[in-house]
């Protein structure tokens, strides 16, 4: 709601401009700018999952426990299906 | 006092002469050996009584079966990075589970939200594939969160050996603090426990004072704290009774 409230007045002061061609190049810009904010923060998510599978190695080596393997798998899992969020946000955007 | 001749107290498997030594893994037993045990960490190990002879504590407490409990008296296959040959993991403590709450609920909360409200009604201002992104992301947004919450809490630990108090401290993904004491440095051990949730589910903060380079060592938010200053105080009464028969490593 308040993410409507605040970003909506955006897009409804874009189409009060005064020619139709400046309405939709600000419409693309912002759509534009949006896109490649969500790309880089799954590049940022994609880095984060490899430094998990990272930590889970050097936490195996520190504290050696009997599930230890089974994160390990879970880390890389995670590192899958960021990698398939990303390529879902290329495929999406 | 324990006068159980040194042959009958402990069980530990000879080393085979034709087989070449090649270390010897860490034992959660002290009676038991995993590969060739050398003849000093036998006599290591003859020299020291099992803990069940001199610790009511744990005789009153089984073995943990349950990995993912909070309160792990002898863990089985579990090992830490310093931990020395012979070496014995007595207990080994995470924070209480109800400490996690906060975060379970709030990951929950977050799964339900945009099943309650709908994502195309606040995001209508998107086309529907940046709704559809965006949502996805909420989710690997929560997936960090669950992720991350459980992995500090799965590893940061407190384990109490045979031989010292260790503080294993993972603050962040990217940051780790391994504190240990030695049992004859303690000085001081004190149970914290206020609170109405901290006097019903049976958790507290044990402070250990040592006269080491790290003068205070803090087992926060762990479960049965008085049962453990209890142990302590057996595990460090063994301790003198080793120093004053000439049983010390």
């Amino acid at each position: 709601m308040l993410a409507t409230l605040w970003v909506s007045p955006l897009f409804a002061a874009s189409t009060q401009s005064v020619t139709n061609g400046s309405v939709a190049d600000s419409n693309n810009l912002l759509l534009f700018v949006f896109k490649w904010t969500l790309i880089l923060v799954g590049f940022l998510y994609v880095l984060f999952a490899f430094i998990v599978v990272r930590q889970i190695m050097v936490m195996n080596d520190t504290l050696d426990t009997p599930l230890g393997k089974l994160l390990l798998v879970f880390g890389y899992v995670h590192l899958f299906l960021s990698i398939l969020y990303l390529l879902a946000l290329f495929l999406l955007l | 006092m324990n006068d159980t001749p040194l042959s009958e107290q402990t069980v530990v498997t000879p080393a085979d002469p034709a087989q070449p030594a090649t270390g010897v893994q860490p034992a959660t037993d002290a009676t038991e050996s995993v590969g060739s045990p050398t003849s000093v960490e036998q006599e290591h190990t003859r020299r020291l009584r099992r803990i069940d002879e001199y610790s009511q504590v744990m005789r009153s407490l089984p073995p943990a079966s349950m990995p993912l409990a909070a309160f792990l008296p002898r863990p089985s296959k579990t090992y830490f990075a310093s931990q020395i040959s012979g070496e014995v993991i007595v207990m080994l403590l995470r924070k209480h589970p109800i400490t996690q709450i906060p975060w379970i609920l709030l990951a929950l909360v977050l799964a339900v939200i945009p099943l309650f409200i709908d994502p195309g009604a606040i995001l209508s201002f998107l086309p529907s594939n940046y709704q559809i992104a965006i949502t996805i992301s909420w989710y690997a947004f929560l997936l960090t969160i669950i992720l991350e919450s459980f992995l500090s809490w799965y590893f940061n630990v407190y384990i109490i050996t045979d031989e010292r108090v260790v503080d294993v401290d993972f603050d962040s993904l990217i940051y780790r603090n391994i504190t240990s004491a030695k049992l004859e440095n303690i000085e001081d051990i004190t149970a914290e426990a206020g609170g109405v949730l901290q006097t019903v589910f049976n958790y507290g903060t044990v402070i250990i004072q040592t006269a080491g380079a790290v003068d205070r060592i803090e087992f926060e938010q762990v479960p049965n704290p008085n049962l453990l200053i209890k142990l302590l105080n057996e595990l460090l009464q063994e301790e003198e009774q080793e120093k004053i028969e000439g049983r010390v490593n």
